[in-house]
This record gives structure tokens, C-alpha cells and sequence, in this order.
């Protein structure tokens, strides 16, 4: 019979010690492209202007690769609003209002033991009620608008509502973004975002250090 | 022209026009409109999931849309009249999104498909790079070919390991759902060193791939995962109260599930058997009898050690057959996602997409689901819906 604790335990630790320590790694064509030639270059989502990059409209494509390459830097976010009384304890409550999938399992990533988000007070719950954060991805849907409203306005205060990958912020190139229907006071780029990236970012947006 | 095929799985009316797709069928056959009505899974195919009950105290339990339990926006209404499940009714078009191929550019298609499900990318973009390649005669490189078969069972890997953390966890076996959660991790940080992105957004193109591939250092990485997994199967195998929670929970008939839930209910299909890509391969389906969600298990769990074997051995693939696949009004382009075979049918014009048809795996396993859970209990809902590994992006909503 397998003993699993002494199984679970014989393998170590694999826990990240992000952000204290840098990230190990990181998913390259997610963080936001950086330009090194002057090649012309077709963006699918024309977020290309003036050689910079927009982490609202990139989907990750690496169309770009002649003339761009991956910054590799975790800072494909940016903090809207800071929220401050949520540096203990942060409950994130996800919607999924029209995504491929990718989003949801890589903000339910941050759970498993590499990055361990429990360690930093970051847990995901089942309910909007006991949420201080709401996390909105994929691109409008009609039926889901009620539903998310609904959720927001449940939502404990102070809260934080984050729109979350480049479906959710621009509509990317599969539909309509979030941006009319909901103000966020954080937004998470990338296609979907690296979970090194949403822990920073949910961290920035707690008031806590990085 | 009217036929009979052993399963219609899909259908599509263009121009007063109707036609059917069968199960491995090279082509769309038309039929007469009559047919389409008779056609046994056709509500599935049309989106609807309806499975209501009436009767003394029978009321509608509502789940969802937005719930922690499942991963995407899902509403069942439950009927029951306690803890008895009498049927399930499925509402998956709250997360619709209406997605038109049709006018598109090549290119534009080819990303909006890359992420119409996110979590088999890879399996999406292959068959429509397939699709086109076979239209305008281009042959990828044998290395482009190997590689790409390699990638896609690295994906099948990835989202088993990923269906048995999740049934892991309905079934409170929490230790083995965060080992299983970490082999996932370690295969997504593999694929995101040696490919660039850890669902393999990008990788491919029409002609073949965009990015050199270690493939060397995946099958070995890969290889130390299965070795892994293996030890935490075993532990598993012999895990009484997670096997108790399995067995006989949502029994299925082969009649109106794809993939691994088919061949566990006994249906020996597997598209890679009829695929030109795994051509040579001595590959034959792995199948249980029972249809129930233990036997699901025990298929995909199988699988990951048939899908290591294929990555030792696949070297490079030449594709001189490319040229022969089928040539008609509708030919049909399939690829084995990891959760069954989807088709597509593809027409261009002008470089551009004139029309598209795509039937996914989960638009007639949701139903499945629905159908093999009409008398369990409500906790058996969880076990239930992961293992047959849907992904309510891919219900609906490609025209």
C-alpha cells in the first residue's frame, strides 16, 4: 500500500521562492516582445506602434520574431488602482467570460506546488462573497455580462478587479475585450499570462513588496 | 442520395444543401434533408443539452454558470427530487463566443483556431495547417512532420495528467492531484523552454513549424515525467476509496462519446489508427469494457504510456501522402485531439476561408456526460464531467 505523505515528502521541495528570489522561468513568447532590428513587421492584432509593444493587444504569436524577441521580464502588468488592507490574506474568485481555456488553467497554476501562491496569502475561492479580488478573462460574451456584474457587485470591499490576458483587454483576435463593461484596478497582459507574472502582479496590487 | 453510416458525427447544411459526417469518413456525403432529422445525436450537435425530468417533487438543482467546481463557465440544471440525480440538462453558450473564420485570411484563421482551445492548441493548429496544406499541396519537411507528431503527444500527455489531477481532486486524493499538478508544471516549463510558449502558441505554421524544437531534450523530459506518473498510477491502481468513487459512476454507451471515452466503453476507434502521420506505427486503440468513469480512467492513463512510446520513436515522417488525401466537394480533415477526433471541413477562395465546418469531441461527450449520469447522486457530479475531459471552448460557435 502506498503511504502518500512519505511518498510526498521523499520528493522535496520544488516551492519557487518568488518574489523574494527571481523566477527560475518563465514562458517567453508570453512576456511582452522587445524590438531588436527594424524589419517590417505584420502584427494579427496591430499592437505594434512606434516599436512598442501593447501587453492589452499582444496574443503571443511571435509573428513578430524577425524584428522582436521576448523580454522575459515578469512585468507584462500594470497596476491601475492600489488597494491597501489585503497584505494578509488575498481571495481570488475567477470568471470566465468567453476564453480558449488557456487563461483559467494558468491562474489556477499559481495553486500547484512550484509556485505555491498559499505561502504568499494568495488563495482561489468558490464564491464571489468571500473574493477580494475577481479575476475577468476571455473576450465579451453577451450571456456572461450579467453573471460577472453580479459577481463584482458581490464582491467584499476593499476589492480588486482584474482583467486578465489579452482577450479579456482588447478582445485580442477572437471578439470583443471586457474593457466598456467592467473599469479593473489591475490588468495582467500576455496569452495567456505567466503565472510568475500574475503572482508579481497580484502582489503589486495588494500594496506588498516585489 | 441517402446512406447509413455506423455513426454520424457530425453535420452541416450549405446552400439548400445538407451533409453528414461520418466517424473516419475522408469526405462529407450529401444526403436528403429528412436525414438530418433522424440523425440520433443531432440536438448535441445543434448546442442543445436537454435532459429535463418532471414528476411528484422533482425540482431543477442550478450549478453555475460561474462556480469554483469546473474550470470554464458551465450552468447544469439538475433535476432531482434529493440527492438522486434524475437527469442533467447543459447550458454551455453562456460562454459563446461567435467565432467567424469565414472572409478570414489564412494567417488571421490560423491564430483564431490556435486559440479556440487554448489547452489543445497544438491539436487545433495541426489540423488546420493539415487542411490547408492538403489544399494547396504543401509538404512540410519529414523533421517539421516528426516533430509535430511528437508535439501533439506531448499535449496528449500534458492534458491526461492534467484530467487525472483534476478527478484526483473530486475525489479528495489531494496529495495525488498536487503530485500530478507538478508533473503538469514540469512538462509546461519543458515545453516553454524548448518551444518558446507553454501551450505551443506559435510554434506551428501552414507548411510546417516556426521554431527549431530540442527534440532530443523533450523525449527525455518527457520521458523522466511518465516514469513519474507511473509511480503515482500505481499508488492509484491500488487506492480502494478512489477506485470505489469511480466505478460505476456515469456509465456511457459507445454511441455518442469520442475518444478516450469511447474506447472505454469499448469501442476500439482512435483516428491515429486511419492517420497518415502515425502511418508506420504499430499503434493500436487501448479499450476498456465498462464506460464508466474508473474505466475512463484507466484509458487515459494508459494512453500517456502509448503517446511515450511514440515520441521514442517517432524520428522524422515523410509526408509524400499529403497529395493523396481525398479530393472532393467537402473533404474532411481530422486530427485525435486528446479528448477524441475533431473534423473539419475547409473551403478557400481567393486565398481566403470561403467556408468552414468544425465538430469538436466535447459538443457530443458533453451529452455523453449527460446521458451516464441520470441516476447517480450529486456528488458524483465532479468524477463525472472530469474524466471524460470536455473543454466548453470548443462547444459551438465556429462558422
Amino acid at each position: 500500500m502506498r503511504i502518500w505523505p512519505v511518498d510526498s515528502m521523499r520528493k522535496g521541495k520544488v516551492t519557487t521562492k518568488f518574489p523574494k528570489k527571481p523566477n527560475e522561468t518563465i514562458s517567453p513568447w508570453s512576456t511582452l516582445p522587445e524590438k531588436i532590428g527594424d524589419g517590417d513587421v505584420e502584427c494579427p492584432t496591430s499592437a505594434i506602434e512606434n516599436g512598442q509593444v501593447s501587453m492589452e493587444k499582444c496574443i503571443s504569436c511571435g509573428a513578430c520574431m524577425t524584428s522582436f524577441k521576448p523580454s522575459l521580464k515578469t512585468d507584462n502588468y500594470r497596476v491601475i488602482n492600489n488597494t491597501k488592507g489585503l497584505k494578509r490574506s488575498l481571495k481570488v474568485f475567477i470568471i470566465d467570460s468567453g476564453t480558449c481555456g488557456a487563461c483559467n488553467t494558468e491562474l489556477h497554476a499559481i495553486a500547484n506546488p512550484y509556485y505555491d501562491s498559499s505561502r504568499l496569502g494568495i488563495f482561489l475561492t468558490n464564491t464571489p462573497k468571500q473574493a477580494d479580488a475577481i479575476a475577468i478573462m476571455g473576450v465579451y460574451t453577451p450571456k456572461m455580462e450579467g453573471p460577472l456584474l453580479a459577481a463584482i457587485n458581490a464582491m467584499a470591499r476593499p476589492g480588486i478587479v482584474i482583467l486578465f490576458g489579452a482577450c479579456a483587454l482588447s478582445g485580442g483576435i477572437i471578439g470583443k475585450g471586457l474593457e466598456d463593461i467592467v473599469t479593473p484596478d489591475l490588468i495582467i497582459g500576455g496569452c495567456p499570462p505567466d503565472p510568475f507574472v500574475i503572482l508579481e502582479a497580484l502582489q503589486k496590487a495588494r500594496g506588498g513588496k516585489i | 442520395m441517402n446512406v447509413e453510416f455506423p455513426i454520424v458525427t457530425g453535420y452541416f447544411e450549405r446552400k439548400d444543401r445538407s451533409y453528414i459526417l461520418g466517424e473516419g469518413s475522408s469526405n462529407a456525403v450529401e444526403v436528403d434533408h429528412d436525414f438530418i432529422d433522424k440523425i440520433p445525436l443531432k440536438k448535441p450537435l445543434d448546442g442543445v443539452f436537454g435532459h429535463s425530468s418532471e414528476g411528484d417533487n422533482v425540482f431543477a438543482f442550478n450549478y453555475g454558470p460561474s462556480t469554483g467546481g469546473f474550470m470554464e463557465s458551465l450552468d447544469l440544471k439538475i433535476f432531482t427530487y434529493g440527492e438522486r440525480i434524475l437527469s442533467v440538462e447543459a447550458f454551455p453558450d453562456f460562454k459563446r463566443r461567435d467565432i467567424t473564420l469565414k472572409g478570414k485570411s489564412l494567417r488571421d484563421a490560423f491564430f483564431i483556431i490556435e486559440r479556440f482551445n487554448g489547452f489543445h492548441s497544438f491539436s487545433y493548429s495541426t489540423l488546420f495547417s493539415r487542411a490547408i496544406e492538403s489544399i494547396e499541396n504543401i509538404s512540410p519537411s519529414p523533421e517539421d512532420t516528426g516533430t509535430r507528431i511528437i508535439l501533439l503527444e506531448t499535449e496528449r500527455i500534458i492534458s491526461h495528467i492534467y484530467k487525472a489531477a483534476r478527478l484526483c481532486d473530486a475525489a479528495s486524493q489531494n496529495i495525488a492531484s498536487y503530485w500530478l499538478l507538478s508533473l503538469r508544471e514540469k512538462l509546461l516549463r519543458i515545453l516553454g523552454e524548448v518551444a518558446g510558449h507553454r501551450y505551443l502558441f506559435g510554434v506551428n505554421r501552414i507548411g510546417g513549424l516556426n521554431r527549431r524544437i530540442d527534440v532530443e531534450k523533450l523525449r527525455k523530459d518527457v520521458e523522466s515525467v511518465v516514469q513519474e506518473f507511473r509511480v503515482i498510477m500505481k499508488g492509484l491502481y491500488s487506492a480502494r476509496i478512489f477506485i470505489d468513487r469511480l466505478e460505476n459512476t456515469c456509465i456511457t454507451d459507445a454511441k455518442n462519446t469520442r475518444g478516450p471515452a469511447l474506447r472505454a466503453a469499448g469501442r476500439s476507434f482512435d483516428y491515429r489508427t486511419l492517420d497518415p502521420y502515425y502511418g508506420d506505427m504499430d499503434f493500436k486503440p487501448i479499450t476498456e469494457r465498462d464506460g464508466d468513469s474508473l474505466a475512463r480512467f484507466l484509458v487515459f492513463t494508459a494512453e500517456v504510456d502509448a503517446s511515450l512510446d511514440i515520441i521514442k520513436n517517432t524520428k522524422s515522417v515523410s509526408m509524400e501522402d499529403v497529395s493523396k488525401d481525398p479530393k472532393s466537394d467537402f473533404p474532411i480533415y481530422s486530427v485525435e485531439t486528446p479528448s477524441g477526433d475533431a473534423q473539419l471541413t475547409l473551403k478557400l477562395e481567393s486565398g481566403v476561408i470561403a467556408d468552414a465546418y468544425l465538430r469538436t469531441p466535447s459538443m457530443l461527450n458533453l451529452d455523453a456526460f449527460c446521458s451516464g449520469i441520470k441516476g447517480n447522486v450529486k456528488t458524483d457530479v465532479p468524477f463525472a464531467f472530469e474524466s471524460f475531459g470536455i473543454w466548453i471552448s470548443e462547444i459551438g460557435g465556429i462558422q
